[in-house]
């Protein structure tokens, strides 16, 4: 889609390149001049305009081999210029982004270029020293690792009734993930006993973690979206006064071009405002569950708590231009499908709002998209070759590139699996063919469930799982496809995002 | 119109003729006829005679026609994805046997060596010949994807400027990032 854009662009820029305002050109000569005097040309029978060009159009997984070419080389291949070349030029490459959490809860990110199938692992987030104010109480100069998000949410919420056994021994865990403006974030989580501000950046260009200005919070398990080419942040957790947990209904938006923090009203939670008794108000901690940005809003997913209890109450959108929250429809809310307790996750794929619904049986789910006409989920995918983890944190993840939606989960070898699903375009299309294909697709895995009453899908491997899949798919009108598996030990998923650049 | 002939003199003094359509092929051609400055020759200090040859045969090709030559310069894939009104499927066919044409008739006119190939990137960029400009640049990307270091050196005549502790250090930075798996 950005290709038409760029191409243009790419023209445009070039044949108009003596109308660019002066400083403009200036600064243009001045680089290049530059990248003579101090470094011999990338290719000396080339003007480095030229040689950019075919920079940009190499596939980023040889981009390791060509920063060791020369130090002109590494220069330009770490340089913006690149890559905002590679904008124009519509060169820009979707990757998978794979955040998994090993034994010792440490935090590892891997990335996946779906067009090689090729992975690589990510520098790791570096050691830091994280100087809590000393007003709030806390030791003031702790060091530490950035552990994994090891926590489930219900145990937090367990905290909220005084069984905070656990907390005080976990270093790290309920970072937020995010990706905005072609650079991943992780963002708060709890470290010991109390709830972090900081925020951590990693730039794929320069390959570096740094560390960026600090929500106005700490917060942990907080839910993020991105909207606008901006990153926001909603609710989560944090640790008031005396060590009690808080739900926040707080939200702030980070700006990746000012680099700054902005506020967001808060989450009204409208719903919980009208609970019968102050008992039950006070039992009942508002918390959002799940966020998605979706038509020009953030959609997000809330629920009451009470561990080990949880009632959903829909949610609440947020406009940006009316700057204020409002409720969200019904049918939105109360079919948004949970991965377990406390978590709604969802993907944006073209437009369209989808989420797992990992159903009653063990080793199966359905997938659904929302359908903002008639305000309900529908399915679109009958079947999906996931296997029972409900002893996992993180059974399955979703991810949108390609211009598919993907899902990713480990298979019986405990490998890492992406598999992406082809869904085809009539599902979208109209309400009549996406309801007859709904009955379709409830016929055919019915047919499958009693042929198969006790173990369906076997899932020896995944090769097996997408054979089996692939033969199902004529039924259903669904491939799946695996894209890539890798066995990275005891790694269990956390979070993924996707990157284009 | 199409019979209008136009005059290009190379750097080194030689002429040589060209029709208007396919001049136009030229973003920087284009401007001067439309500028209307067409009094004999025009001439382009910066294309040698080795070469204007072989310019004004891709535009000779390309010249005229602006929907099709845009697909194949891309290496064939229609990235604007245009999606036509009337959809005609024996249009279409038409348009695949035209676009198979292209690419082999692309083949064989690429076949030169590399200073020739350096020197049409130059002679592209300078005259704004967006489709021959993604063609030869994207030859010269080809001699980068999945090379080594070494091989891409050797590709473009680079000596290695690091002193031995930097590289060094890239190849401890190499291993580090050696999860470069491939998948099957």
């Amino acid at each position: 889609m950005g290709a038409v854009l760029s191409l243009a662009g790419k023209w445009g820029s070039s044949s108009e390149y003596s109308e660019v305002p002066q400083n403009e050109t200036f600064k243009r000569q001045r680089m290049s001049s530059g990248f003579n005097d101090e470094n011999p040309r990338l290719i000396s029978s080339l003007p480095d305009e030229i040689s950019m060009q075919i920079l940009a159009r190499v596939p980023r997984i040889c981009y390791l081999s060509m920063k060791s070419v020369s130090r002109s080389w590494n220069i330009a291949m770490t340089s913006r210029e690149l890559f905002n070349l590679r904008k124009e030029l519509g060169t820009t490459e979707e990757w998978l982004y794979i955040l998994t959490k090993v034994d010792d809860d440490k935090l590892l990110w891997y990335a996946l270029d779906p067009l090689s199938r090729k992975w690589q692992a990510l520098p790791p987030i570096p050691n830091f020293a994280y100087e809590e104010e000393s007003k709030n109480g806390f030791s003031s100069n702790r060091m530490w690792n950035v552990f994994g998000s090891s926590i489930k949410i219900a145990d937090i919420i367990r905290g909220w009734l005084g069984r905070k056994d656990g907390l005080d021994r976990t270093p790290f865990c309920g970072c937020a993930i995010g990706a905005v403006d072609g650079c991943l974030y992780v963002l708060g989580g709890f470290s010991r006993s109390s709830a972090m501000k900081c925020v951590w950046r990693f730039d794929p260009v320069l390959n570096v973690w740094s560390e960026v200005s600090s929500m106005s919070i700490g917060r942990a398990y907080c839910k993020t979206a991105i909207l606008n080419n901006k990153l926001y942040v909603v609710g989560g957790v944090s640790r008031g006064l005396g060590g009690a947990i808080t739900p926040l209904q707080s939200a702030e938006m980070f700006d990746p071009h000012t680099g700054g923090w902005l506020q967001v009203p808060s989450m009204p939670f409208s719903r919980a405002e009208v609970l019968p008794t102050a008992f039950l108000a006070d039992m009942l901690k508002p918390i959002a569950t799940g966020m998605a940005s979706y038509r020009g809003r953030l959609c997000v997913a809330q629920s009451l708590y009470s561990w080990p209890f949880f009632v959903d109450i829909g949610g609440e959108i947020y406009d940006p231009e009316m700057d204020s929250w409002v409720e969200m429809p019904i049918g939105m809310g109360e079919g948004w499908p949970a991965r377990q307790a406390g978590t709604k996750l969802s993907v944006v794929v073209d437009g369209e709002l989808y989420a797992l619904d990992p159903s009653s049986s063990l080793d199966s789910g359905k997938i659904k998209m929302y359908d903002h006409q008639e305000d309900a989920w529908k399915v679109v995918v009958g079947k999906v070759p996931i296997r029972d983890f409900t002893d996992s944190e993180s059974p399955y993840l979703l991810a949108g590139f390609l211009g598919k939606l993907h899902v990713i989960t480990k298979d019986a070898n405990h490998e890492i699996a992406v598999l992406q699903a082809g869904l085809h375009d009539q599902v979208s299309s109209s309400p009549s063919t996406s309801s007859s294909l709904e009955r379709t697709v409830g016929a055919s895995s019915t047919a499958c469930d009693s042929s198969m009453p006790s173990d369906v899908l076997p899932m020896t491997t995944v090769e097996s799982a997408y054979q089996q899949c692939d033969s199902m798919a004529q039924a259903e009108t669904v491939d799946w496809k695996l894209i890539a598996t890798r066995n990275f030990g005891s790694a269990e998923l956390v979070s993924c995002q996707v990157l284009d650049i | 119109m199409s019979s209008t002939k136009i005059f290009l003199k190379s750097s080194d003094d030689k002429t040589f003729e060209i029709d208007e359509t396919a001049a136009r092929a030229s973003e920087t051609l284009k401007n001067i006829i439309d500028g209307g400055c067409l009094d004999g020759v025009i001439p382009l200090p910066n294309v040698s005679s080795n070469i204007l040859p072989k310019v004004i045969e891709y535009c000779k090709k390309h010249g005229g026609d602006n929907g099709s030559s845009k697909k194949i310069a891309n290496g064939g894939v229609d990235k604007d994805k245009e999606i036509l009104p009337d959809y005609d499927e024996e249009e279409d066919k038409r348009e695949k046997v035209r676009v198979d044409e292209l690419k082999k008739w692309e083949e064989e006119y690429m076949d030169f060596d590399q200073q020739v190939l350096y020197d049409l990137m130059l002679a592209a960029n300078y005259l704004h010949i967006k489709g021959l400009l993604d063609l030869t640049v994207e030859k010269a990307a080809s001699m980068i994807r999945g090379r080594t270091p070494d091989q891409i050196r050797e590709n473009f005549n680079i000596n290695s400027d690091f002193t031995p502790e930097e590289e060094e250090e890239m190849i401890l930075i190499e291993d580090e990032w050696d999860d470069e798996w491939a998948f099957d």
